[in-house]
């Protein structure tokens, strides 16, 4: 009985360190597809939300119509 | 004035040769069909007819990828018509292959159960000494591949029948959550069942070479059927068939399955679909396997779950079962765990 | 009820990417995300042709067919959209897609991709109409103020046309015809299972 639980639980552990480890190799789009000639200051979060996952956030009540901040950045 | 007749002879061939030149160059495109039939344009040329055509290309390569400006190379794939044939695998062949392989292993397991009950120690086989069969080590580490693979065949196969079977229960929302969570479960617990499958190679790939009672016991159906139970060193040959399959099921399903986790990072879109072609099929298949090892575990043979847990089992049963392997103990030759201090041993 | 296609005549295509630039406008695409793209073959030699390809709003979508958590549904104008609430972000439909629509916020290990992505035809998505919602998930719902999608609109050369597919396919059978050449609809035997025929 004690290497099942032992055995569960050393599964569990190792599956919590692999989540904590393969975020990292994570990236987002707007780095994995910029070239080193290339500045990307303000990549946008609309359609993929704040954190760049795709849930998406009501932008506040000024900006309803959402006119970027990239758009602005070349001025 | 004799020139001006030759001058105007003269200008009159190179007129009529001009024209005739004119009407050469055009006559042929006015004459000739276009391509696909298609009326001519009135300069005469046809850009079609160097071009790239869809229906010759896809035939030469498959599949149509060009030149784009953006740095994401999968953008230069145009068109591949092998998603449609993906979309057939994953939702004709696939569900039947699996639904064939799972629910008809339980059938025959069902099936034998109720023709040939539990099998139960003879009494010759109960001597109330115990021996050593399985180490801790190696109890902990099976146990740990064991609820790795539930949960990953499990969080598997909802990816292929969630929708079909437990989404109307529940509702698109709450299927969905579940989904996320199924689909993180199934990636972080892979690493402990890779883990898992290397520590079970290492500990038992001497014990399942095959020997010289596996043909025999293989063509007495390994006694499931009746008849005497034939001898067998640790393992014998249908233990042996389900080590060799969970390894070698194992190593396809880590491999395809690590290639998945890193998309694009080794392969291409065709390696992608072919990876789960192969993930996916032998993940049904090796289950199907599992769920007869677990039958035969737990239900199916009476005391073989003590092997597993305790770790040791009925001396005069492994005498009957196993004995090349308790004469192998006996002359003490330490190939199989080694015994503790305290744990009786197998004289 | 219309059925809503694109077709993007490649023997008129410049590659100038206006309808590129207009989706990317219209919707705040983020950087790195590509709804809409401008695929050349052939490039630098004779007989090179210019496509502009998004998602092609398929009959029997591929994508909504492998979907596990079934997030896709069609409209009654046979515009394949989707709910980003239900999406898992496993990738699948990406596999199937015969054209590559499907975009993801991320680009590393599988199970944190982030929700799929794509072309909507201009038409949002499950949330409610011209809503902010509606708008940071899916961007801008043309269809549902009557205006057809942004990159037909925006192409200068009318080689991309959207819009009902009996029409479209006319106006393009007329080109054709008086011009004398056509290489054909790019895609639509794959998407819709037919071809113009002229």
């Amino acid at each position: 009985m004690k290497t099942v639980l032992g055995g569960i639980f050393v599964a569990v552990v190792l599956a919590v360190v692999a989540g904590y480890l393969l975020p990292r190799a994570q990236e987002p789009a707007h780095r994995a597809f910029s070239t080193q000639s290339v500045r990307v200051g303000d990549p946008g979060t609309n359609l993929v939300g704040p954190t760049w996952s795709g849930e998406g956030q009501v932008p506040p009540p000024g900006k309803a119509t959402a006119t970027s901040s990239t758009g602005s950045s070349h001025e | 004035m004799i020139a001006q007749p030759i001058t105007a002879r003269l200008l009159c061939s190179a007129l009529a040769a001009l024209t005739l030149a004119v009407l050469l160059v055009f006559a042929t495109p006015l004459s000739a069909q276009t391509s696909g039939g298609q009326p001519k344009s009135p300069s005469g040329s046809n850009p079609t007819a160097s071009s790239v055509n869809e229906q010759k290309l896809l035939q030469e390569l498959d599949r149509l990828s060009g030149r784009v400006t953006v740095p994401n190379p999968q953008l230069a794939m145009l068109e591949q018509p092998q998603g449609r044939s993906y979309q057939s695998f994953h939702e004709r062949w696939l569900p039947w292959i699996g639904g064939i392989a799972v629910l008809g292993m339980i059938a025959i397991l069902l099936v034998f159960y109720l023709w040939r009950g539990r099998i139960r120690p003879t009494p010759e086989e109960r001597s109330g000494r115990a021996v050593v069969r399985f180490s801790a080590f190696e109890r902990l580490n099976h146990w740990m591949m064991a609820t790795c693979f539930i949960v990953l065949a499990v969080t598997g196969l909802n990816y292929v029948y969630g929708k079909r079977l437990l989404m109307p229960l529940i509702g698109a929302e709450a299927f969905a959550d579940w989904s996320q969570w199924a689909k993180f479960a199934h990636n972080f617990i892979a690493w402990p069942f890779m883990l898992a499958l290397l520590l079970m190679f290492i500990l038992w790939v001497k014990d399942n070479i095959p020997d010289r009672y596996d043909a025999a016991w293989l063509r007495a159906g390994g006694g499931l059927f009746g008849g005497r139970q034939p001898p067998a060193e640790r393992f014998n040959a249908g233990q042996k068939l389900l080590f060799w399959s969970v390894i070698i099921g194992g190593v396809l399903l880590s491999v395809s399955g690590v290639i998945m986790l890193f998309p694009f990072a080794l392969v291409d879109l065709q390696g992608m679909q072919i990876a789960q072609y192969v993930h996916a099929i032998t993940a049904v298949v090796l289950t199907a396997v599992i769920l007869a090892h677990i039958y035969i575990g737990s239900l199916g043979m009476e005391g073989a779950i003590g092997a597993m847990t305790t770790g040791t089992v009925d001396q005069a049963w492994a005498y009957h079962h196993h004995p090349a392997w308790v004469e192998r103990q006996r002359r003490g030759q330490v190939q199989g765990p080694t015994i503790g201090p305290g744990e009786v041993p197998a004289s | 009820m219309a059925r809503m296609k694109f077709l993007c005549d490649a023997d008129r295509c410049i590659e100038c990417n206006a309808c590129v630039t207009a989706c990317k406008n219209e919707h705040d695409v983020p950087w790195g995300i590509n709804r809409r793209r401008v695929v050349t073959l052939n490039d630098g030699k004779p007989g090179e042709r210019s496509v502009s390809m998004a998602c092609m709003h398929c009959t029997n979508p591929p994508c909504a067919a492998v979907c596990p958590v079934d997030c896709f549904y069609q409209t009654a104008d046979a515009v394949v959209l989707h709910s980003k609430e239900l999406c898992i972000g496993c990738g699948y439909c990406f596999y199937a897609c015969p054209f590559g629509a499907p975009q993801y916020p991320q680009v590393g290990n599988f199970g944190s991709r982030g929700k799929m992505d794509k072309c909507t035809y201009c038409a949002g998505g499950p949330e409610a109409d011209n809503t902010a919602v509606e708008y940071a998930l899916y961007g801008r719902n043309r269809l549902a103020e009557g205006k057809l999608p942004m990159c037909a609109e925006m192409c200068s050369t009318k080689s991309l046309m959207a819009g009902d597919g009996e029409v479209i396919a006319q106006i393009y059978r007329e080109r054709v015809l008086k011009r004398g050449y056509g290489s054909g609809a790019w895609g639509w035997r794959t998407a819709y299972n037919e071809d113009i025929s002229v």
